[in-house]
């Protein structure tokens, strides 16, 4: 049974590449042992209480142990972050980046670059200390490109972006109803589900050709084709 | 004669003995409740006191200052009320100008008036707060003489009635000796009613207030349109026009005639199917509810008054306030759902002495008629419906204490001792208050000092103060505690407004669909800046917008007299009109499963495509069903991993699972029991996600999710969260927030009505289960069968569920090729 069998990670082959879809919200390209991740979307929390939403802090800390679980278990040397690493500028408030910079020194060696999306132009680049390089999109690295919101084209095969939050939607006996955060994988391209926990569904539609790799707790989910 | 009388006189009028009574009542400086029907001299009775004093007391060539606040629940009210008040004003010569104030006011009126006050202020709880959150609106109040609640019946049981209490304690600390009377239809509890609006002194005592009936209601009479083919009549739905053909033939016979419909959507389609089978009609006839264009609904309200328009099809909408003409005929489309609805509508009708009003009836689907046949006896049984009061809503007090700060700042003192002078917080802690002070000042416990985030600022003096513009900002829009969807304005492409619709409905639209709204087809064209495009569709209809809000759940009182007239049924006892229409379906029922007595509970067990069901009748109304049906599926889930959809109406409720529920040992193992009631049925709620969907209404009044500023033309999306999302945040990191709990204490309390679920479950304890294996649902099954509105609960994990979903979706897939076959 394929459909009912879920793990932790799935591997994917597309144009030549060999990926990995991880349940921590995270793609692997272990060729060039580098993990993509998009929309961290830091400091939402913090931009939300600054307009007088009393919300309880806790889930950056959350989110990046996440991040750490799945950089440990691939071994990655590199970080590709597909955009919206920080939704605001309160992303980079000095209290947002307390266990943020705990993090970094956790993880000295690991090289990161930010594919700029659209949050981050409104809240600026990282500060230096965080040691992460900016580029716009697209960035090519290892015949894939590299973008924040989805685009065609791109200069290479295989195209891989964020920005939409994909989350799909599943149905079953005794009118049973859950929304999934998901992976889609279309013909030549692959979008991210928003890495961020605090963050809702966002606007894919399937499309035909379209398939989507739901993320349930620690498990991933194949779906059947659209 | 004194001047008032004179002008009552002239109107051919003669002044009732209980308006007397307020008027002198007024005058020794009482305040007081007022009862009585629809359109029968409350107004006056209210108002003209206040009058008689200005008469008495006022230099005829100085325009006085503010005297009088009438508070009004829909604004949609405030023009009628106005001309009311008006009429004797002018006549008489009192130098006073009457004005409304709400969020329909023009903004150069409404500047005006921040200038200068009017003698009389017509306005809303929601208006009135706005003016409280002015630092100097003590100066703007000093001269108040009265304030008059309109409809307090409609008010008292919600938070917008623990706001208007809120006002009023206000008001009360600037003038002590404010006079506040209260206008109300007909309640169960009279006495509550006067207490939560006089408030409460400082030694905790109610204040005194006079209660003052009103004319008696007159008689009424209650028919019902009776489906010619009852084997085609439908068991379920109320989108359905099958009676227009007879409400066409009472329609054509009337000269005037109100067809009161439950939801919106029934209101479009109503109307829309009135004009399309009689065109001629079509000058005649209009509807009015809640979502038209202001400008619209007025047309409609003159244009009855005038004679204009012959026939109006309304919601709720026109159920309230002033006293247009009465019209001939009123028909209700669907059951009134209460005792109260159902005499204040048919109150629309026969005015003059001596004369009877009549309600006629339209059923929607079969069992309906069960419940116009049970409403009259409950009717005739005086059995009217209480509302009770709102007790200590946190979010509101979150609210108030934000709106007391930008109003000149408050000392906690000061605060507590003014909120405990409504009845709403008479009973508030000092902890209470504690923690609502660290939450709107720092976040509470669980925020350690984020100095982002500061609603409030206690300065050195002790005084709470508002210190950040966009919070106040925020705060001023966000006032109020009616939910409602984001709305999306609804426009022709040439301009004008035709009113607005929810968001989510236009999400679901494409350009060039077809909808009905506001009585005309439109197309859609697009949606930019918050506003639906549209212009006149060529084609035929496709969709009919539905609004969001609760469906109208059968009140207590009603529901006992279903349960009673069912059992005359049973029992053979067929001695109304709608019970013999609506008997071969009953009988279908008994024939097929049964039709329970009084000490059985019925529960229907039966297999279909989409699961394994069940259909448990306690007839106890929506809200009691739907803690039941919680509990049900918690106590059965205990025994093994299952997952349950349900959905509940006013008879029963249904479970479904996708496979068998082991129903025999769970009713073995205490499924009826009332033993760990109040663990299991927490347990049920938090299982069952009922807390986090009444949290969207407590997190839209603590102002923690925002709706947007008027005229907003972009999204406020990357500033927003859904309360859903902040629920859970809250319940991950911060689970001890009060806020948390009043979402659970208000499922419990008002929703469920704990106390009263348990002794159902007593109830049921006690009766004998007649379980039965059916093979295809009945009746009274076949409403809860298509209901898709759904709850859900589960002891399975996520992971297993989804699985077994995707197993399922990928049997339903047609053996196309899979992406990449694995091993």
């Amino acid at each position: 049974m394929s459909a009912t069998h879920t793990t932790a990670s799935v591997p994917v082959h597309m144009h030549g590449q060999h990926l990995v879809l991880h349940a921590e919200r995270a793609l692997e390209l272990p060729s060039a042992r580098a993990l993509i991740v998009a929309d961290l979307h830091w400091g939402k929390a913090t931009a939300l209480r600054a307009l007088g939403v009393p919300l309880p802090s806790g889930g950056t800390a959350q989110d990046l142990q996440r991040l750490e679980a799945v950089l440990a278990r691939t071994n990655a040397r590199e970080l590709w972050i597909l955009g919206d690493l920080a939704h605001s500028r309160h992303g980079w408030d000095e209290r947002a980046l307390v266990p943020v910079h705990a993090w970094r020194a956790r993880w000295p060696s690991l090289a990161i670059t930010l594919v700029r999306g659209n949050h981050d132009r409104h809240a600026g680049d990282p500060p230096a200390s965080l040691g992460i390089t900016c580029v716009d999109g697209p960035y090519v690295q290892h015949e894939l490109a590299l973008t924040h919101e989805p685009m065609s084209g791109g200069g290479a095969a295989l195209h891989v972006c964020g920005h939409l939050h994909p989350t799909t939607r599943l149905a079953g006996r005794g009118r049973d109803r859950v929304r999934l955060p998901c992976f889609v994988q279309g013909p030549h391209y692959l979008i991210l589900p928003a890495f961020s926990s605090f963050t809702g569904a966002g606007a894919w539609v399937p499309s035909p050709g379209e398939r989507a790799f739901g993320v349930v707790d620690d498990a991933i989910v194949p779906l059947p084709p659209v | 004669m004194t001047p008032l009388e004179r002008w009552f006189e002239a109107q051919q009028w003669s002044p009732f003995g209980f308006q007397r009574e307020v008027w002198d009542a007024y005058a020794r400086g009482e305040s007081g409740l007022i009862h009585a029907a629809t359109g029968t001299g409350k107004t006056y009775a209210a108002w003209l006191g206040p009058v008689r004093e200005a008469l008495e007391s006022t230099m005829a060539d100085r325009i006085e200052p503010l005297r009088v606040i009438w508070l009004t629940p829909l604004r949609a009210l405030a023009a009628d009320t106005e001309r009311a008040l008006r009429a004797p004003i002018d006549a008489l010569g009192v130098p006073w100008t009457v004005e409304s104030r709400t969020g329909d006011t023009k903004a150069s009126v409404r500047a005006r008036q921040r200038d200068r006050m009017p003698s009389a202020l017509i306005t809303t709880p929601e208006s009135l707060t706005l003016l409280l959150c002015r630092d100097d609106h003590h100066e703007r109040f000093a001269s108040l003489r009265a304030v008059i609640v309109d409809e307090w019946h409609e008010l008292l049981s919600t938070k917008r009635g623990a706001q208007t209490e809120l006002a009023l304690a206000r008001l009360r600390a600037i003038v002590p000796d404010v006079r506040v009377w209260g206008l109300s239809a007909t309640l169960g509890n009279l006495e509550v009613a006067r207490d939560t609006l006089m408030g409460v002194t400082a030694d905790g005592t109610p204040r005194p207030g006079r209660l003052v009936r009103g004319l008696v209601p007159k008689e009424i009479e209650v028919e019902s349109l009776v489906p010619e083919e009852m084997d085609r009549f439908p068991w379920a739905g109320h989108l359905n026009v099958k009676m227009l053909p007879q409400v066409l033939d009472r329609l054509a016979g009337a000269t005037s005639a109100i067809v009161f419909t439950n939801t919106r959507s029934q209101c479009e389609l109503w109307f829309q199917s009135i004009c399309a089978a009689r065109p001629d009609w079509f000058e005649f006839t209009a509807l009015h509810h809640g979502s038209l264009d202001v400008d619209e609904r007025r047309a409609v309200e003159d244009g009855l008054r005038s004679g204009r328009f012959r026939i109006v099809v309304a919601t709720s909408s026109l159920d309230l306030g002033v006293d247009f003409a009465p019209v001939d005929l009123v028909l209700q489309v669907g059951s009134p759902k209460g005792v109260a609805r159902l005499l204040q509508r048919a109150g629309r009708s026969g005015h003059s002495p001596g004369r009877t009003s009549r309600i006629v009836c339209v059923p929607t689907h079969a069992l309906e008629l069960v419940e116009v046949s049970a409403a009259r006896d409950a009717m005739r049984a005086n059995a009217i419906e209480a509302r009770d009061p709102v007790d200590r809503p946190l979010d509101l007090l979150v609210q108030h204490l934000v709106t007391l700060a930008l109003g000149g700042g408050f000392t906690r003192e000061s605060a507590l001792a003014e909120l405990r002078t409504t009845r709403a917080y008479a009973a508030l802690t000092d902890e209470e208050l504690g923690w609502a002070l660290d939450f709107t000042t720092h976040g509470g416990a669980a925020l350690a000092a984020y100095p982002e985030y500061a609603r409030l600022v206690c300065g050195d003096d002790g005084v709470y103060r508002v210190t950040n513009a966009q919070v106040a900002r925020r705060h001023v829009l966000n006032i109020g505690t009616i939910v409602s969807d984001t709305s999306i304005a609804v426009r022709w492409l040439s301009g004008g407004r035709l009113g607005s619709v929810e968001e989510s409905f236009i999400a679901r639209l494409t350009p060039g669909d077809v909808f009905l709204f506001s009585g005309r087809a439109l197309e859609f064209v697009r949606v930019r800046d918050l506003t639906a495009w549209v212009r006149k569709a060529k084609s035929k209809v496709q969709a009919i917008p539905r609004w969001q809000g609760a469906r109208m759940p059968l009140s207590t009182e009603l529901a006992a007299a279903v349960r009673e007239t069912l059992d005359a049924a049973r029992a053979g006892r067929y001695d109304t009109p709608e019970l013999r229409a609506v008997r071969p379906i009953l009988s279908l029922q008994a024939e097929r499963s049964c039709i329970p007595a009084p000490h059985e509970l019925l529960i229907e067990r039966c297999e279909t495509r989409d699961g394994h069901h069940l259909f448990v009748y306690p007839f106890e109304g929506r809200l009691v069903h739907e803690g039941l049906a919680a509990l049900f599926a918690y106590r059965i889930a205990q025994i093994g991993p299952i997952s349950f959809t349900f959905a509940c109406n006013d008879y029963g409720f249904e479970l479904l699972a996708p496979e068998r529920a082991p129903l025999e040992e769970a009713l073995e193992a205490g499924l009826l029991s009332s033993q760990h009631l109040l663990h299991d049925i927490t347990h049920s709620l938090n299982a069952a996600e009922l807390a986090r969907r009444q949290f969207r209404e407590i997190a839209r009044v603590a102002g923690l999710v925002f709706t947007g500023y008027p005229g907003q033309q972009k999204s406020l999306k990357h500033v927003q969260a859904s309360s859903g999302l902040l629920y859970d945040v809250f319940a991950r990191y911060d689970p001890d927030n009060l806020l948390l709990r009043q979402a659970q204490r208000e499922v419990l309390e008002r929703q469920l009505e704990a106390s009263r679920l348990g002794r159902v479950l007593t109830r049921l304890a006690g009766s004998t289960v007649r379980l039965l294996n059916l093979d295809r649902p009945t009746p009274l099954a076949f409403p809860l069968l298509v209901d898709r509105t759904r709850g859900k609960i589960s002891t399975e994990k996520l992971a297993d569920r989804v699985r077994r979903m995707a197993a399922q979706l990928e049997r339903r897939t047609p053996s196309r090729v899979r992406a990449r076959p694995t091993p």
